[in-house]
């Protein structure tokens, strides 16, 4: 019996060298292999769950704040409209009311008030059209209604949410906001996905509106969108509609009590999302009770 | 063989793979748990958020319950005081003016978390009941701040003026405003002379007048501040005020024409201002003229001055002709407590503010005309000396776990209209019948009756999630 082969105690001093015999080699190769193989499937496997899961949270996370961004917009949608009496009969410049009565006796005279033809011409011809987001001017003081307008793919109003962030900036509180769908390119092609982005101009009291101007921020809000509408709620109403302009909708000047956002999105290894989001309006639009 | 004689120690490297590999898993297993873990928090921070919006908005109907108790409260009050025949000063002494605006002015925080044991038994009691069976997850801070201690810019705006009502004749035909003002002849109006004929046309809001005075108080508050910070008055030495005035009106007046529409970066408005964050609009407007603004100028639909919650740099600006002295001593006066740790001098009504001018500052001192000349000016400046708060900045702070919500609403106390398009915000017209003005309804018929006792509303023009 060769003594290499022959199973003694290994390492100790003063003996020969022993080893292992094939069998226990091949037995440990196999164990080694079938430990490795397990390990490293486990370890694969785990590798690419946590992948999946960070795709999935951001996906989730941006989802999140994209709502979040819709919501706070919406929620503190503004109408100067709320400044004047519920019960205000707009200026009508076809029929001009009858001039006031004259005071009684001891009684200070009426102050002056401009006319439907002066303040037009204050506005230099402006004060009785609709803009994309104020409408005609309601009373003597120049007050217009903001204007929403929603349609499936698109919506656009005024809101008092806009943060100032950076000094000296000429800003206030208020902003036109518009949110629409943009086809999503890559490489230059257009693909089937869509992007949904929100505008905000700070001018929010210019009636026209410019085109790339330097005030304008466009943010991208949610991307891979397949398909996403919005539709709107009239008060009282179960069944929303496609779409609403405050100033053609009837009730005119009234604004949805509520909008329901539907979007189906491209997730994480193209799996696709469904998903239903529902946003108040919160500030005390014209269909609420401005009194309470 | 040699191979195998050389010495080694291969004892435990399967081992060690083993722990290797279960050390990778290990911390696989965790990035995914924490992952996992991050990802419940994000969803729980999002329920969170949603249950403070929602416990914000529940302390925003509190508030107003709040304000609305405060209103029918002083209306309750005073009808009472109507019905007895009673002076509306004793019924001021028996019901303290403190004790009402508590309704309203005290911080609240829920669930209550104040130390309770001094109350008396049954009221711990409920008190207690009512913290256990709140059940609420979170907290709530509400505060409501007077909002008529400051000037409202669009007071230079006829509609948004306070129009004080015209004297009211007498069953004997006299007028029954301001006799103080006229003593000697107290039956006539204003600064009559004894025997002369009342003056067809009464003192009225006029808007130029309004922006004169409007831009003198700019003027004040820039001076004022030049003079205490060395600093602002290096910087702005040169600045003209008239720019930033003539900028003021131009933004918010419809009628009024200003020279510098042509230079402003922004085109005007033509409106009124509906947050004095606009004021950032103007060209001549930095942050910090802004903030100087700010804490002396809010934009509201009602130009009531408080004058019991008025503070300082407004009481300079309102009557410059104080001196640095009787503004302090009249701001010592004021706050001075009583015994019960009410009322103590809080003015009951706009007249004992003008009486105290009279008797306590040097240049109304026994002067009826120049206290006379004092409240026309007002009234040609559209603003209204009140003592009882109309115009409300709720504040509400939700917090949820980690999630706060803060919510903020101006509400404001809206008598019944007079007329269908009365502007809402504007003083209700007193003593019936009266001129309505035609600023306030230009499309409306005029003179309808207020009907007795009818409730008043609360009005919110404002409203923003922070």
């Amino acid at each position: 019996m060769n003594s290499a082969c022959r199973r003694t105690e290994r390492g100790a001093p003063g003996k020969s060298p022993s080893g292992f015999t094939l069998i226990e080699v091949l037995i440990a190769l196999f164990i080694l292999v079938l430990i490795g193989t397990t390990t490293s499937k486990a370890v694969i496997d785990a590798a690419k769950l946590k992948e999946v899961l960070k795709r999935e949270t951001d996906f989730s996370s941006e989802f999140r704040t994209a709502t979040a961004f819709i919501e706070r917009d919406l929620s503190q949608t503004f109408n100067p409209r709320w400044f004047l009496s519920p019960d205000l009969i707009p200026i009508d410049p076809y029929n001009p009311p009858p001039p006031p009565p004259p005071p009684a006796p001891g009684m200070p005279p009426p102050l002056p008030v401009l006319g439907a033809d002066e303040i037009n011409r204050k506005t230099r011809g402006m004060a009785f059209q609709a803009f994309e987001y104020w409408g005609p001017v309601l009373d003597a003081s120049g007050i217009r209604a903001s204007r929403f307008q929603g349609k499936e793919s698109q919506m656009s109003f005024v809101s008092a949410s806009h943060a100032r962030v950076y000094q000296m900036k000429r800003e206030s509180i208020y902003a036109k906001i518009r949110y629409e769908l943009r086809r999503q390119e890559e490489d230059g092609k257009a693909t089937d996905r869509y992007t949904l982005v929100k505008i905000e101009n700070t001018r929010a009291f210019e009636l026209e509106e410019q085109k790339d101007a330097p005030f304008l921020a466009t943010y991208e809000v949610l991307g891979n969108i397949k398909k996403l509408k919005f539709l709107y709620y009239k008060a009282g109403e179960k069944d929303p509609v496609r779409e609403w302009d405050s100033e053609a909708t009837e009730p005119k000047g009234k604004f949805p009590v509520a909008i329901e956002m539907e979007a189906t999105l491209v997730g994480p290894d193209d799996r696709v999302f469904e998903s239903r989001v529902f946003f108040n309006l919160e500030a005390p639009n014209d269909v609420l009770p401005k009194t309470y | 063989m040699t191979f195998f004689r050389k010495p080694t120690d291969r004892r435990g490297v399967a081992l060690f793979i083993v722990l290797a590999s279960m050390a990778m898993l290990a911390v696989f297993v965790g990035e995914i748990t924490y992952t996992a873990q991050i990802n419940q928090k994000l969803a729980y921070d999002k329920l969170d958020q949603v249950k403070a919006l929602a416990l914000a908005k529940s302390g925003l109907r509190l508030a107003l319950l709040r304000i609305r108790a405060y209103s029918e409260l002083k209306k309750t009050v005073s009808q009472l005081a109507g019905q007895s025949g009673a002076a509306s000063q004793m019924v001021d002494s028996v019901v303290p003016k403190d004790m009402i605006e508590k309704i309203w002015a005290e911080p609240v925080t829920i669930p209550f978390s104040g130390d309770i044991s001094g109350l008396p038994g049954e009221l711990k009691d409920a008190v207690e009941k009512f913290r256990k069976d709140s059940g609420m997850e979170g907290k709530l801070y509400l505060s409501i701040q007077a909002q008529s201690n400051r000037i409202n810019l669009n007071s230079t705006l006829p509609a948004f003026a306070a129009i004080a009502p015209p004297p009211q004749k007498k069953e004997g035909g006299g007028a029954t405003a301001d006799p103080a003002a006229n003593p000697a002849n107290p039956s006539g109006p204003p600064g009559t002379a004894p025997g002369a004929e009342p003056s067809p046309t009464p003192v009225t809001y006029n808007p130029d007048q309004a922006r004169q005075a409007l831009q003198t108080q700019l003027e004040d508050t820039f001076r004022r501040k030049s003079e205490t910070d060395d600093r602002f008055r290096d910087r702005y030495g040169s600045f003209r005020v008239e720019d930033l005035a003539q900028e003021i009106f131009g933004w918010s007046d419809l009628s009024y024409e200003s020279p510098r529409e042509q230079v402003s970066p922004i085109p005007f408005k033509k409106a009124p201002f509906y947050d004095i964050s606009e004021l950032l609009y103007l060209r001549s407007v930095d942050e910090e003229i802004y903030g100087l603004l700010a804490s002396q100028f809010h934009a509201g639909v009602a130009s009531n001055i408080n004058i019991n919650t008025v503070r300082e740099p407004v009481l300079r600006a309102l009557i410059p002709q104080m001196t640095n002295e009787e503004v302090k001593k009249f701001f010592e006066f004021r706050d001075k407590k009583g015994d019960d740790g009410l009322d103590g001098n809080k003015f009951k009504n706009a007249d004992g503010f003008f009486t105290y001018l009279k008797d306590k500052v040097q240049f109304f001192a026994g002067s009826a005309n120049r206290i006379t000349d004092l409240k026309n000016l007002f009234i040609q400046r559209g603003i209204q000396i009140v003592t009882d708060e109309s115009n409300f900045l709720v504040r509400v702070e939700a917090t949820v776990q980690q999630t706060k919500r803060t919510l903020e609403a101006l509400v404001s106390i809206i008598e019944p209209a007079s007329a269908p398009g009365t502007r809402a915000g504007q003083p209700p017209p007193q003593n019936q019948p009266q001129n309505q003005p035609q600023n306030q309804s230009q499309n409306q018929s005029q003179n309808t009756a207020v009907p007795t006792g009818a409730r008043s509303n609360l009005k919110i023009t404002q409203l923003r999630f922070l």
